[in-house]
């Protein structure tokens, strides 16, 4: 009798673990999508040239150092977002808690304005070619960073003096985003032209930013943020029942929800930070793996992690090829999918609640 | 033997005082019932003895150990909790919910062994027929059932159950306050908050009696007299005994 249960059981699961594998394929896929699709036609052969002889063409240098690095930082970058918003929409048992909502994208927008005005790391000069030159880019990306970590450190003060709530988490990240808002809009009032250009510009989530040393670094964080988020899912998972359950099964509750909100914020930010805002794929990616495979964090860590990843790099191939030769910032295009996509889920789930199977 | 002992414990929610210097001691292998008045600290004794509330003073024990001395891993696997109101948000299937009872026991992945507790207390709480449904489109009764077997699940010595029997139809009250009494059976003690003074009659070893956070009774059936129960409800009962079993009727 309980071999059946078993058995039903095992079947379950193995439908989840084939979903993994269908991420695996689909991120196979739009890897060679993405090397292939770009304002110079080459063909695969090409590129299966480049990668195993040495053709010393120009397509080389197109492949190697512009398409390859930006195909992977995708990858990485919407494994980073989709990641940490389920994991925090588990500890804070909250649909919309993700880093995002949390006010992460806010700081890291004002630290990027607060760099072009008050540490002049925008340009103040233009060219007729390019209204906006940004003089130093580090600068910006220090900053958003920088600014991103005291939004999260706030957060963490206030549940380390109150309590580690996930009602002191959310509230304190709503309204510190709103205060970063504020601040943003104030250096605006205070920038010049091509200042104000150039902040805008960067708040437009665009992966057209990444190098190789961009994908490095985000490697150094995401991969070991991952492992640290796999290693804690029973931990996350028993938050999802509520502090009281959390902690008769072993888990200390104050310290995983604080840990991982350190983890999760630090990746976010590393994100943000490189390529500006790209919302909703923080909300959105979690939410449909939801859908589709259940919110056993055991899977959904993984599967999130993977399709997270295709759904970024799809969305940037498109944004790269809908109106070619021009290139639209991904972020853009992330809203104009992940907003309607959202809304559709909440009518889809209407009675259910969105997150369910 | 005595398998959890509380000591001059005094516990205040923001000031106010909940429970006020408790001294008890609850033996292994009893099924032992808290009964009193809504507010009286029932819950909140429970959620003391697994920890998850810290005492202003006093010291709670187990076997003779002081339970802030044992590592969290450690004392999932000895007592269990089921608390009288649970939500998630996320919700997961019944054997989902279950075997998380086995997060303690498990290391990376659940094995075999742990697959089969899951299924056995499934089987037990009579939920086979759901093992895989969300447990969000249950029943009142068929959840409080699958929190029930999640706390067996984690195989403890002593199970804490904030009133189980609350949701439950009449046959499951049974069946429920069955299986608890053979766990009995077995060396493990269960402890229970419960308001259905019959159930309790038909089933526990134990009583404690609480009022405004201070135990005003204690021991076996036999102090569960009209003059007991009137003092803690302010209401007048009438007790019939038939042949060994004691019912409780309140009248108006
Ligand atoms: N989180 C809390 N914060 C402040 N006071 C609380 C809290 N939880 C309970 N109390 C208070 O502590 C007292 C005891 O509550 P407790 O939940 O232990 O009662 P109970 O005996 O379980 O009652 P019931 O039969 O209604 O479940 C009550 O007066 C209640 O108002
Ligand atoms: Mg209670």
């Amino acid at each position: 009798m309980s071999k059946e249960i078993i058995q039903e059981y095992k079947q379950f699961t193995t439908r989840k673990r084939l979903f993994i594998w269908v991420c695996i394929f689909l991120l196979l896929l739009f890897v060679v999508l993405g090397l292939l699709i770009g304002a110079s036609s080459i063909s695969l052969n090409n590129i299966i040239h480049i990668f195993t002889g040495n053709s010393e063409d120009i397509n080389r240098q197109i492949i190697l150092n512009i398409r390859l690095p930006r195909v992977l930082s995708a990858v990485l970058a919407g494994t980073a977002l989709s990641v940490s918003g389920t994991v925090m929409q588990s500890i804070l048992r909250n649909p919309l808690g993700s880093p995002f909502t949390l006010g992460i994208s806010n700081a890291a927008a004002f630290g990027a304005a607060f760099a072009v005005i008050i540490l002049g790391a925008g340009s103040t000069q233009s060219n007729v070619n390019d209204a906006v030159l940004i003089n130093n880019p580090y600068l910006i990306t220090i900053s958003a960073f920088f600014w991103s970590l005291v939004s999260t450190v706030i957060i963490l003060l206030m549940a380390r003096f109150k309590d580690a709530s996930p009602e002191t988490m959310i509230l304190t990240g709503i309204i510190l985003g709103s205060l970063f808002i504020a601040g943003t809009t104030g250096l605006e009032y205070f920038a010049e032209d091509v200042e104000l250009s150039t902040i805008v510009f960067w708040t437009f989530g665009d992966l057209g930013r990444a190098s190789w040393r961009e994908f490095y670094i985000l490697l150094a964080i995401v991969i070991p943020s991952l492992f640290y988020f796999m290693s804690n899912r029973w931990n996350i998972r028993s938050l999802n029942t509520g502090d009281e359950t959390a902690n008769s099964l072993g888990v200390n509750v104050e310290k995983t929800r604080i840990k991982v909100m350190l983890v999760a914020s630090l990746t976010t930010a590393v994100a943000v930070s490189f390529f500006g805002i790209i919302a909703f794929v923080g909300l959105v990616v979690p939410h449909l793996v939801r859908k589709m495979i259940g919110s056993d964090e055991r899977f959904l860590i993984p599967a999130t992690a993977l399709f997270g990843g295709v759904f970024l790099l799809a969305s940037d191939l498109l944004a790269r090829s809908i109106i070619a030769p021009m290139v639209l910032p991904v972020g853009i295009l992330t809203s104009f999918i992940g907003a309607p996509l959202f809304i559709f889920l909440l009518f889809k789930g209407k009675g259910k609640g969105i997150w369910l199977r | 033997m005595v398998k959890i002992e509380l000591k001059n414990l005094d516990f205040a929610y923001n000031g106010s005082m909940v429970l006020k210097n408790i001294s008890h001691h609850f033996e292994q292998g009893k099924l032992i019932s808290i009964v009193g008045p809504n507010g009286s600290g029932k819950s909140t004794i429970l959620k003391c003895m697994d920890r998850i509330l810290q005492p202003k003073n006093g010291t709670i024990s187990f076997d003779e150990r002081n339970i802030l001395n044992f590592h969290a891993d450690e004392l999932a696997k000895k007592i269990a909790y089921v608390p009288q109101i649970e939500g998630g948000t996320f919700p997961a299937t019944v054997f989902d919910s279950v075997l998380l009872g086995r997060k303690p026991h498990i290391q990376w992945s659940p094995r075999q062994n742990d697959l089969e507790v899951t299924a056995s207390m499934i089987e037990k709480m009579n939920l086979k027929n759901i093992s895989l449904k969300s447990i969000n489109k249950l029943s009142g009764g068929q959840r409080q059932r699958v929190f029930i077997a999640r706390a067996l699940a984690q195989e403890p010595e002593v199970l804490l159950l904030d009133e189980p029997t609350a949701n439950l139809d009449l046959k499951h009250q049974i069946a429920v306050l069955k299986v608890l009494k053979k766990l009995t059976e077995q060396g493990i003690t269960v402890i229970i908050a419960i308001h259905d003074l019959n159930l309790a009659l038909q089933f526990s070893d134990h009583f404690v009696l609480l009022k405004d956070g201070e135990v005003f009774a204690s021991g076996e059936k036999e102090i569960i007299t009209n003059e007991n129960i009137e003092k803690l409800y302010d209401i007048k009962v009438n007790i019939i005994k038939q042949k060994d079993k004691i019912f409780i009727i309140p009248l108006s």
